[in-house]
């Protein structure tokens, strides 16, 4: 959930359920990871002292909010208004949240994307997604193993 | 336990039209081969290898997609066909390079389809469909063929269009477009519907100015479709513009026609407009009416500029008055006058 926090948080955005900061830390509570960041808070890098003081992780939330936000207004999926806290959605995070595209690739896509690409670009393209991580080689080096 | 997979991986990439970017051994370069070799329908024989083709290429098609998608947005016209062709291409497992008949829907016999992509570039579409019969069969080399191709490239969607330009202002252009698709329908080659993308270019074939998605069904396929668009107008002017059709199901279904702007007239670059006046601001006492005068007081004692100039006009007379002016000039009170 960590990892995805940015695509889903995304997807909320262009769903236009979450608007701006205060909802998306709202959000945040509704997930599991909010559960589990209080039943385990070790795993999360939250030490005892702080969950005692903020027994509802406000602060951990807001922090964990912001970061994804600022991620996704950088490789420009949503805008950021830092002043009011308001998020918009671009045609880039709507696109990405309709085919279930990672924001890793789609950091990618924004560095290897030009105006006239041929196939053998395209494919090249295609194979950097971050969608085929799991698909290794398996080599002579596993042999056995 | 698998056996070596890069010995079989780097003896598939000896055969693709693509060069491979990335070595065999790192994951671009192993989904790179797999997603050729589902171009070329390679029989893979390890299971492991072979499920690892199918969820590369199952994959591959929804990344398309959305990278088509992507590039739609970003304007870029050449990466756009490029993702399309490549979309259809894993849709319909044949090379993005083939030959449009191979397409298996239209029911050509393997080794027609072998001769035709044999024949490559020399089989051109577009001469194709001007040959008669006997002069499809002597390309091929297959009298009796002719006949056949014959039907093939009647069912081949293409669409003809038909464009008319008005300038709306000098940086506007007003551009409609009709579309009439140009095909024989047939229910053994063509699916429910036929879907082509139609998008205007600039001059250079880069950017994309306007797209939109149209849909031919067997029943309204004699209706030709309109599109209507404005699209801004760059200064000076362009030599001309391309009007572009791709179809989202069928490879090399695609066609595109220059617009010329050599008799394009454009209106006058001055736009008729009344100058600004330097009069005194007039008091809303003007008004000679106790109420009115009471309704403006509360909110200011003069009229601006603009509202002095239209004053006599809007309160007096019962004239037409176009007003164009920016926002927060005092439009709305200058309209009020006229009707009190």
């Amino acid at each position: 959930m960590e990892k995805r926090l940015i695509d889903t948080l995304n997807a909320e955005i262009s769903l236009g359920t979450v608007t701006n900061i205060e909802e998306a830390v709202q959000w945040l509570g509704y997930t599991y990871l909010y559960i589990r960041m209080q039943r385990e808070p070790h795993i999360y890098g939250i030490d005892r002292k702080s969950l005692a003081d903020d027994p509802r992780l406000g602060q951990k939330r807001r922090e964990l909010a912001t970061t994804a936000v600022k991620k996704l207004h950088e490789l420009q999926m949503v805008v950021f208004d830092s002043r009011t806290g308001n998020l918009l959605s671009k045609d880039l995070g709507r696109i990405a949240s309709n085919f279930y595209i990672y924001h890793t690739s789609i950091e990618m896509i924004n560095r290897l994307m030009t105006t006239s690409m041929e196939i053998p670009q395209v494919l090249h393209m295609l194979s950097e997604c971050s969608e085929f991580s799991n698909i290794k080689t398996r080599g002579i080096l596993r042999f056995g193993s | 336990m698998t056996e070596n997979e890069v010995p079989a991986l780097t003896e598939f990439s000896e055969k693709f039209p693509f060069p491979v970017v990335g070595a065999t051994a790192t994951t671009p370069g192993k989904v790179n081969i797999l997603i050729q070799a589902h171009f070329q329908n390679i029989h893979i024989a390890d299971a492991s290898l072979a499920m690892d083709m199918r969820f590369v290429a199952e994959n591959a098609q929804r990344l398309t997609a959305a990278l088509f998608q992507i590039a739609l947005s970003r304007e870029f016209s050449p990466t756009a066909i490029t993702l399309l062709r490549t979309r259809i291409a894993l849709e319909r497992q044949m090379s993005p390079d083939s030959h449009p008949l191979t397409d298996p829907r239209l029911g050509l016999p393997r080794d027609l389809a072998q001769r035709l992509q044999y024949l490559g570039t020399r089989a051109d579409l577009d001469e194709m469909m001007l040959m008669d019969n006997k002069e499809l069969g002597d390309l091929v080399h297959h009298h009796r063929m002719g006949e056949r191709l014959s039907r093939a490239l009647d069912n081949f969607p293409k669409v003809t269009m038909e464009v008319q330009t008005a300038p709306l202002t000098r940086k506007v252009l007003r551009v409609d477009i009709t579309v009439r698709a140009d095909f024989t329908w047939s229910d053994r080659v063509h699916e429910i519907t036929e879907p082509f993308w139609i998008w205007v270019e600039d001059s250079d074939s880069i950017r994309i100015l306007y797209s939109q998605y149209i849909v031919f069904t067997k029943r309204k396929m004699q209706d030709p479709i309109e599109i209507n668009c404005v699209i801004p107008l760059s200064d000076p002017l362009p030599a001309q513009i391309f009007i572009r059709a791709v179809s989202d199901r069928w490879l090399g279904a695609e066609n595109y026609v220059p617009v010329s702007f050599q008799h394009l007239i454009l209106p006058d670059m001055n736009t008729p407009e009344t100058k600004l006046l330097n009069l005194r601001p007039l008091s809303v006492a003007a008004l000679h009416n106790d109420v009115l005068e009471a309704v403006y007081s509360s909110k200011f004692h003069y009229f601006n500029p603009l509202q002095t100039q239209l004053f006599h006009v809007m309160y007096h007379t019962n004239q037409n008055v176009l007003i164009g002016a920016p926002t927060g000039s005092g439009k709305t009170v200058a309209a009020e006058l006229a009707m009190w």
